[in-house]
């Protein structure tokens, strides 16, 4: 938000939607609409869905870091449209990076 | 006083009971990319590293404990020296302008040769060529193929069994194929496919586990625990009570009273009742492969990230996190 | 995380400082400095929308944006939740206490109150009926309203003093609170009825149409002569110590459509303390306005509109109800499931104790949804809702006064479409063009001296 209020809520319900934003942080977005449990995201390169948890444990309704599940995607292609494909593509992807949540800053692909 | 002889007899002949021999000594390979790494199972301490080239998949051990297999990128076969500690050859699959993928691999019991579930891509004429899975068996020496059968679409892995005069293909159904004679041929179909019966197939343990051949399966309903007995070929399912877990792989506890299963927690299934008795949430996330240490009293789990987790299997609470080099696959359990 | 956002569905409304924006799914007003103005102009359509790629100072403000959800992650969608019939308890009943009248409006909906067929009165036996049905009905609510219609109502006492008794009873024995209103033409309004009325806190709302050239006009009895006299000496009886406010309801055929204000100003002058003015229903193809029709009713309602701001300023309500109505809704910005309440928590009885979808639509077999007796008919209630939902569904999906609006009056729409055999949507100008001034007015009334308005809005709201 800026500090000048260039935009102001008039009527009650866009206060209350202003006050619903108060809450919420820039790093972290809420992906969960729908059926409870299920995001509605989940399509970023980190996001590879696979991880989403339907179950009512830890953590609910979000995303396992799908980290833990990217090289496990990534070489099998299980995951085509969402992690470099390790069949064709990028048969050497894991060399980049072969430690995900460590390094992924180094990873390069199309 | 004399309470405490009694407390310390009963300790002795429990441990006789439960306990491996004195000698026996897990060793654990974990399947990383790039990299072998290996634990020893006395203090849960990496103890080496095989440098071993590509995204590691499939494992087979040879019957003498000295050789461990392992696929790489799908198309390569590593021979690695457990002694040595280092990948002593490596078979290529692609070649004569064809692509290889290999999903299922296990050896004959001689170790000589292998037996591969494979399928090929090409181009002709700017065209793409697939063709379907073959069963391949291949010498590990020369990397020759000596023979193969083509396989319904939907093979992915296999298994020996009966000393090495079948093969089990696993897809959508489960394929019996007899290689005994000059050709190998498709003999029986055991039904997974019309029983809904859903089968991940990248982890399965045997020589860990019994000598059973095992993962878990999914119908729309269930979780339930597919065997298959190496040595007989006999094939087991049992389908669990109570809303599914979500696991990715499924290993007994050596008594076979028990069976643990992980993705994002570990989850201890009772067999007496085929119940699960415990679910809890994986200290570090997310993990693919699982294993026991063979005196049942810890499980390992790794793979998915970079971590290996270390459980006391009576208190389910974290005995150590190590932090492996990179992410990983499965972990392997040798015991010598 | 760079999401890639879109813009909510939205409607500007231009002013000279900038701007008020109009959150078309959540019914949110925000209003925009010049600035915020200038950046919605720049980036309103470049979708999708990176906010962390746009240069500053445009960013902070599509923050800004995006914090008040007019800008939105791609591929958001929303839908409207689904009423079922059935599982909304009954909170208001209409009951027709008399299928007759004693006047012949030139506009009447109800077929001259028979509603069709023959004068029929509401036997005290049904009223009764009628009354524990409201109640028993009514779920958990705390509280219930029973209205008392017709026709004229007031022919029919006998009916009104056995509904008000048995609700009473029957609230009572459940813990419940009982409304009564009653509209009623005032010709038959006597010192005693008054009476009765006080005494059971009837809310009383007496149809003038104004002065008596136009009320005499339109509201004349069976020989022709004028209402007029006769239903205001009603009206005075009601205002003489009213102990609380009496309300004039207009009905305005669009011949007369361009005689608002005056007509506005003739009942205050009468000294009502709220008038609602209504465009007569189109139940004959005369009564089908022309867009300078329209046009002039809209300006009658600008006019209105204008002279509710300059009261506000001087420290005034001006008392015209379908302004005060429609600024409370967008004040609370409640989205609507529904057009109405009509067979979800409201219901219309006859005098034989059939249930119909509302008021309007009585008599009308096809619109029938069980009776008092047997209590009503989910099933019923759906299937009609569905089919006068049906020709509007593309429209109001594309809509941006969908929120408010949810496709007009059920009888109005079933009229011009089933029996007129009208293309839909004929309504749906007018009601944005009503909707959008509503919309101005409520940004007006922020400036500070007028900002004393809106918290009475939202009282009038929970009413």
């Amino acid at each position: 938000m800026s500090n000048k209020k260039t935009i102001q809520a008039l009527n009650e319900k866009a206060k209350a939607i202003e006050a619903l934003a108060d809450g919420e942080t820039e790093t972290v977005r809420a992906l969960q609409d729908g059926p409870p449990g299920m995001p509605a995201g989940c399509t970023t390169v980190f996001d590879t869905g696979w991880e989403t948890n339907p179950r009512p444990t830890y953590p609910v309704g979000n995303c396992q870091a799908s980290a833990r599940d990217f090289h496990g995607c990534a070489g099998d292609c299980w995951w085509p449209a969402q992690t470099p494909d390790g069949l064709t593509n990028h048969p050497d992807m894991d060399q980049q990076c072969p430690n995900v949540a460590r390094d992924w800053r180094k990873m390069k692909y199309d | 006083m004399k309470n405490r002889w009694k407390a310390l007899i009963a300790m002795t002949v429990l441990a006789a009971l439960a306990g491996p021999p004195a000698e026996a000594k897990d060793m654990f390979y974990y399947i990383g990319y790039g990299v072998i790494q290996v634990i020893d199972g006395d203090t849960d301490e990496i103890v080496a590293d095989i440098p071993a080239e590509g995204w590691l998949r499939e494992t087979a051990l040879t019957r003498d404990k000295r050789y461990l297999y392992v696929t790489a990128k799908r198309h390569l076969i590593h021979k690695v020296d457990l002694e040595a500690r280092k990948v002593v050859d490596t078979l290529d699959l692609n070649g004569d302008g064809w692509d290889r993928f290999v999903y299922g691999f296990d050896l004959a019991p001689d170790g000589k040769t292998a037996y591969l579930s494979v399928r090929g891509r090409t181009t002709e004429g700017g065209e793409v060529v697939v063709t379907p899975p073959r069963l391949t068996q291949m010498d590990l020496k020369t990397g020759k193929t000596l023979r193969t059968l083509e396989l319904p679409w939907d093979v992915a892995t296999l298994t020996t069994v009966k000393d090495g005069s079948m093969v089990y293909a696993i897809g959508k159904d489960l394929y019996k194929i007899d290689v005994s004679g000059k050709e190998m041929k498709i003999v029986e179909t055991y039904p997974m496919y019309e029983k809904q019966m859903n089968f991940l197939p990248f982890w399965n343990y045997s020589w860990e586990n019994g000598g059973i051949f095992m993962a878990n399966y999914y119908t729309p309903e269930l979780m339930g625990l597919l065997g298959i007995n190496k040595e007989t070929g006999e094939i087991t399912d049992t389908p669990l009570n109570g809303i599914p877990v979500f696991a990715y792989s499924v290993i007994y506890s050596p008594d076979k009273k028990k069976a643990y299963g992980v993705m994002d927690e570990l989850n201890v299934i009772d067999l007496t009742t085929n119940t699960y008795e415990a679910i809890v949430v994986n200290h570090e996330g997310t993990a693919y492969g699982i294993n026991v240490s063979t005196d049942g009293l810890k499980v390992y789990l790794a793979g998915g990230g970079s971590t290996l987790t270390i459980y006391d299997t009576k208190t389910l609470k974290p005995l150590k996190v190590l932090q492996m080099a990179t992410d990983g696959m499965d972990l392997r359990r040798v015991t010598f | 995380m760079n999401t890639a956002l879109t813009w909510a569905d939205h409607r500007i409304v231009d002013r000279e400082d900038g701007a008020v924006v109009y959150g078309v799914e959540d019914v949110s007003l925000f209003s925009l400095d010049r600035e915020a103005r200038d950046v919605l102009a720049r980036w309103r359509l470049v979708e999708p929308l990176v906010v962390e790629n746009t240069p500053e100072p445009d960013r902070s403000v599509l923050e800004d944006f995006r914090t008040a959800r007019l800008l939105v992650p791609a591929g958001t969608t929303s839908r409207v939740p689904r009423v079922e019939p059935g599982t909304v308890p009954l909170s208001t009943l209409v009951l027709e206490v008399a299928q007759a009248c004693n006047l012949r409006c030139t506009y009447c909906y109800a077929d001259g109150g028979t509603y069709g067929g023959p004068t029929r009165l509401l036997s005290p036996e049904t009223a009764r009926r009628a009354a524990r049905f409201l109640v028993d009905a009514s779920g958990d609510l705390p509280e219930v309203t029973l209205v008392l219609f017709g026709g004229e109502p007031l022919l029919n006492l006998p009916a009104i003093r056995a509904a008000v008794d048995e609700a009473e009873a029957r609230a009572t024995d459940a813990g419940k609170t009982v409304r009564f209103s009653l509209t009623t033409n005032g010709t038959l309004l006597s010192r005693e009825n008054v009476a009765f009325l006080r005494e059971h806190r009837v809310s009383v709302s007496v149809s003038l149409d104004g002065p008596p050239a136009i009320h005499d006009a339109n509201r004349p009895g069976p020989d022709g002569r004028g209402s007029y006299s006769r239903a205001v000496a009603g009206l005075a009886l009601l205002l003489d110590g009213a102990p609380g406010p009496v309300a004039a309801r207009v009905t305005l055929p669009p011949a007369q459509w361009d005689r608002v204000p005056e007509v506005f100003d003739h009942l205050a002058g009468l000294g009502v303390h709220e008038v609602g003015i209504a465009p007569a229903s189109p139940t004959t193809p005369d009564l089908l306005p022309t867009p300078q029709q329209e046009d002039r009713l809209l300006a009658g309602f600008s006019e209105m509109a204008r002279r509710f701001c300059a009261a506000a300023r001087a420290g005034q309500v001006l008392p015209f109800s379908n302004l005060l109505d429609l600024l409370a809704r967008i004040h609370v910005g409640a989205t609507r499931v529904a057009p109405c309440g009509a067979g979800l928590g409201y219901l219309a009885a006859d005098t034989e104790g059939r249930l119909f979808l509302c008021h309007r639509l009585v008599g009308n077999d096809g619109f029938h949804a069980g009776d008092v007796g047997q209590g009503a008919r989910p099933d019923r209630i759906r299937t009609c809702l569905a089919a006068l939902a049906a020709p509007r569904k593309e429209t109001c999906t594309a809509c941006w006064a969908r929120s408010l609006c949810r496709g007009g009056c059920h009888y109005d729409n079933h009229q011009r479409e089933n029996v007129l055999g009208l293309s839909p949507g004929g309504n749906c100008g007018f009601i944005r063009r009503w909707i959008q001034l509503g919309l101005e007015v409520y940004g007006d009334l922020q400036r500070e001296e007028t900002r004393w308005l809106l918290s009475r809005l939202g009282t009038r709201a929970a009413c």
